[in-house]
């Protein structure tokens, strides 16, 4: 088992006291195995991948364990953490366009994080890497990408720049916050079957967000729905799919159905 | 890059010369007679010949636009005028061997704002509601509320005369500029301590921040290199402007601790009614300010990515 979250509870601390944001969170994440997560807006999917990087600051009270190969995050000293943090369980953040600093190129920045997490100090070796990680993301004529700055690329470029970045630093969990909504759907079906290929390279673990069903559906192996902070519901993907037992579940379908036809309609156009 | 540059000069040109007429009209709108002060200044009895013939050689008989146009000519050539208290003394050349003494108050002073504002305020705002926050918020407001002619007077009795350990005036070393520094800079550290702490709160919560933290960048280099140098970029215009601020706002300092520094020279023309040197003092501190504004948007728009494609 790589992942094991166990009864997580987030809550921020507000002047009215604690105020419960995500409660009993439990899921394990296994080698080689894709954990969907779906939900609503709000409903505290990022909070939890948070919460897993370790990454919610002093605001926040967080109850329960977060184990990575049997060692808790949550109760890590910030040395420890880093080791972790960005090599091991590398994240695609939501809202591309804002993920990268606006003053450095994608060269600067993309050097930067490999240059902490690798041992290996020479540029171009690393650059190297960069590049071939790009050559699998369908990312063409990289060096031109790489002088670039980020307000001169697309969300869907800077997005698959941070899935790009994943490979590079080959971890065991990939967490992919919503990596499609920033993009068009042809360009969707292209990066679903890049994170699937990755998958296939590496047996990287993921977890993969998203309140997009027909998405979720195509990549991960089990699904929990998460509602106002909750779990309501989890098992194997086809399941919960065809058979929803709850009702935000079955909400969250009947609403999508007709998008998942399109959707469907349009992959097939794609493929042939 | 080039263009950019070029354009920009250009747009500075009127603003120069609507510089150069207020500076003009300040002068002529005195409502003492130029002529008569001249006379009395070289204690000759201003009789109506004398008044008469002084008018004459001083040109201001003209009608008005034709004496701008006279003196603007004029200070194109660097010539402004001489001296009405000697006559052997070229406003130019006075200028010049004042200024370096305002200059070097001016860059030590500036130095030390940088150094001290820049770590208190990125530390005050990295460690929001700590001690060091506090302590710098208190001296901030302290030194923001104190006068600085008065902070100059308490520095120079503490330290130069209960302690003996520096000169209370002259400008002849290195020595003599720490105490008259410290005092111009002090408002100054107190207002970037605040610009830099509010600017770097005001971008905490940026997602590139967040994204840095989540690719396992060190917090020092997240602050350092992410945070800060985007909470530069707002502080830099008021950077440039400060550094004119910091070379015209020495009259109070040079006088109290007796810098032979452009302030000091011009306070003494405005006691004396030496108008020449006044009106170039007001036109070049005039000039400073657009030429100073004009270098930080240059390097401002250099440094911003999204600015630098379109010079
Ligand atoms: N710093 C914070 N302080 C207080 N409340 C917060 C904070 N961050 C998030 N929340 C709340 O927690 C809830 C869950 O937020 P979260 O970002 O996890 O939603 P989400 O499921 O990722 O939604 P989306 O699909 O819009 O990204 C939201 O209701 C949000 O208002
Ligand atoms: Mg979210």
């Amino acid at each position: 088992m790589i992942l094991e979250v166990k009864n997580l509870c987030v809550s921020v601390r507000t002047k009215k006291g604690l105020h419960p944001l995500v409660s009993d969170v439990t899921f394990n994440l296994e080698k080689n195995h894709c954990l969907g997560i779906l939900g609503e807006s709000g409903s505290g999917k990022s909070l939890t991948c948070k919460a897993v990087m370790g990454l919610l600051d002093a605001n926040f009270h967080l109850e329960g364990e977060v184990l990575f190969h049997g060692k808790n995050i949550l109760t890590m000293f910030e040395k420890e953490k880093s080791l972790i943090r960005g090599k091991e369980i590398c994240m695609v953040i939501q809202n591309p366009m804002t993920a990268f600093n606006p003053l450095f190129s994608m060269e600067n920045q993309l050097l930067e994080t490999l240059q902490t997490h690798l041992h290996v100090k020479n540029k171009k070796e690393l650059l190297r890497l960069i590049l071939e990680a790009f050559e699998k993301m369908n990312l063409h004529e990289g060096e031109a990408i790489l002088k670039k700055y980020p307000h001169q690329l697309s969300g869907g470029m800077l997005q698959r720049m941070m899935i790009a970045l994943c490979i590079a630093l080959n971890p065991s969990v990939i967490i992919a916050d919503e990596p499609t909504t920033a993009i068009d759907v042809v360009n969707q079906v292209e990066v679903i079957r890049e994170l699937k290929k990755v998958r296939e390279l590496y047996q990287t673990s993921m977890l993969f967000i998203s309140h997009d069903l027909s998405i979720l559906s195509q990549i991960s192996d089990t699904m929990m729905v998460m509602h106002q902070g909750k779990i309501v519901e989890s098992g194997r993907a086809q399941e919960i799919i065809f058979s929803p037992k709850e009702a935000p579940t079955k909400e969250l379908i009947s609403t999508r159905l007709k998008l998942i036809e399109a959707f469907q309609r349009c992959v097939k156009e794609c493929s042939c | 890059m080039r263009n950019y540059v070029l354009k920009r000069l250009l747009f500075t040109l009127p603003m120069m010369l609507a510089i150069s007429f207020i500076a003009f009209v300040i002068i002529s709108f005195i409502p003492s007679d130029p002529a008569e002060v001249a006379l009395r200044v070289n204690e000759i009895i201003p009789t109506h010949e004398a008044v008469a013939s002084m008018r004459e050689s001083l040109g201001l008989n003209d009608p008005f636009l034709v004496r701008y146009v006279n003196w603007l000519y004029d200070c194109l050539r660097l010539d402004f005028g001489s001296s009405y208290i000697n006559h052997n003394r070229l406003v130019f050349d006075e200028i010049l061997r004042s200024l370096p003494a305002t200059l070097k108050l001016a860059l030590f002073s500036f130095i030390l704002v940088i150094v001290v504002s820049f770590p208190i305020g990125i530390l005050s705002a990295v460690f929001k509601d700590s001690i060091t926050d506090k302590v710098a918020r208190v001296f901030m407001f302290l030194f923001t509320a104190i006068p600085n002619y008065w902070l100059g007077l308490i520095l120079m009795w503490f330290f130069a005369i209960h302690f003996n350990l520096l000169p209370t005036s002259g400008a002849t070393s290195f020595v003599h500029y720490i105490l008259p520094a410290i005092t111009l800079s002090m408002t100054y550290v107190s207002t970037y301590i605040r610009l830099i702490r509010n600017s770097m709160l005001e971008n905490m919560q940026e997602n590139y921040l967040f994204y840095a933290r989540v690719r396992g960048i060190s917090e020092v280099v997240i602050v350092l290199k992410h945070l800060f140098t985007n909470s530069l970029q707002s502080t830099m215009n008021a950077l440039g402007m400060s550094f004119v601020q910091l070379i015209a706002g020495t009259f109070v300092i040079e006088n109290i601790f007796a810098i032979p520094g452009i302030g000091r020279l011009c306070i003494s023309a405005i006691f004396n009614r030496d108008y020449p040197i006044i009106q170039a003092y007001i036109l070049m501190m005039g000039l400073l300010f657009v030429f100073c504004n004009l270098f930080i948007d240059i390097i401002q728009t250099y440094l911003d990515p999204k600015q630098r494609r379109s010079m």
